[in-house]
């Protein structure tokens, strides 16, 4: 980080590329779309290179990617304001088509990312972001907090309730999801 | 601890996120419900779910040719010393607003003038001469006369006067 802050600008590269996919992987989340999720993510390295100086070198660098990116995938929700009315059909077959393997993977690929899309829908924007955080991303609650600018008891109450949403949902839509456990 | 409280606490104990005591409350009873064991069980299962889901998912990537593009687009920019939060957020922005609003209405409760005395219900019903207002006419009358006028009613009373000075009055 200090070579780059020293003006050694390929230095930027080997400091995020760890990232890359963490960070396209929560923006696509968020977004639910493929494209809106690069958008999102290219804002947000945009953003982490243009403001590395006011990073406190005693917090975790994940955590300010992370913030960075919820923020921008916020900006761009209330840009666009369209989000909550797509269809996970397009999505489901840009993402299939990126990942360039044959078709029976697709094939699973779109179920697997069809049945987590259907879970997601269930929860409301914040609700969402604190499940990816949590219990996707595995932050703690702490950081998770961080990351949101909101306070802890604010994560456990959106967290209670996305849990419960969630569970409703398998129940209703994906029974076979949880029947190995019964 | 009775259902409603595990039930708001159950989703969280399912991923560990309460303190010692609380899971041990919540441990407690669902040892003794069996609704909400049901419960318990099929949110942790969810969330294995999901989790198992979420992993199995074949995460999108940039190819090449796109990281290479945007890691050229990114160290472009200036680097600035601004928090990339700032100006994100329209909070502290109406907090600012709020708190200049509290300062006005505190500011004007402070100083303003003191309050009336308080209205009697005598003043609120003052007889009826109290509220009777004597008005000279603008210009002498030859006939010699006294107007008055009520504030409450608009009425208005003519008082003549004859050469003997008796009243003579009709009102409008």
């Amino acid at each position: 980080m200090e070579r780059v802050l020293n003006g050694d600008l390929a230095a930027f590269e080997p400091l995020v590329e760890p990232y890359r996919k963490p960070m396209l992987g929560l923006a696509f989340r968020i977004t639910r779309n493929g494209e809106d999720a690069k958008e999102v993510a290219q804002e947000a390295f945009l953003r982490a290179f243009k403001y590395l100086k006011s990073f406190d070198l005693t917090k975790d660098f994940k955590s300010w990617m992370f913030q960075i990116l919820v923020r921008a995938a916020r900006n761009y929700r209330h840009k666009q304001s369209k989000f909550e009315d797509l269809t996970m059909s397009a999505p489901v077959k840009e993402m299939a088509v990126a990942t360039g393997r044959g078709p029976e993977f697709r094939h699973d690929g779109e179920e697997i990312r069809s049945r987590l899309s259907d879970c997601l829908d269930t929860l409301t924007p914040r609700e969402r972001e604190v499940f990816l955080l949590r219990d996707i991303e595995e932050m703690n609650i702490r950081e998770s907090a961080r990351i949101l600018k909101c306070s802890a008891v604010s994560v456990r109450v959106h967290l209670s309730a996305a849990r419960r949403k969630l569970r409703a949902r398998i129940v209703e839509r994906h029974p076979e999801l949880v029947e190995g456990g019964r | 601890m009775n259902c409603k409280k595990a039930k708001r606490w159950i989703p969280l104990a399912a991923g560990k996120d309460l303190s010692a005591g609380k899971a041990a409350a919540v441990e407690e009873h669902l040892r003794a419900c069996d609704t909400c064991r049901r419960e318990a069980a099929e949110i942790e299962r969810a969330l294995r779910a999901a989790k198992a889901l979420a992993g199995a998912d074949i995460v999108q990537d940039w190819s090449d040719a796109e990281w290479r593009r945007l890691i050229e687009n990114a160290t472009a920019a200036k680097v600035e010393r601004k928090n990339p939060l700032a100006g994100l957020s329209l909070k502290p922005a109406l907090a600012g607003a709020a708190a200049l609003v509290l300062l006005a209405l505190g500011s004007y409760l402070v100083l303003r003038k003191p309050a009336a005395t308080p209205v009697t219900q005598a003043a609120l019903n003052p007889p009826a001469i109290a509220e009777i207002v004597p008005q000279e006419p603008a210009v002498k009358p030859e006939v010699a006369s006294k107007t008055i006028v009520s504030k409450q009613t608009g009425l208005k009373i003519i008082w003549f006067y004859n050469k003997n000075f008796q009243g003579d009055g009709y009102g409008k």
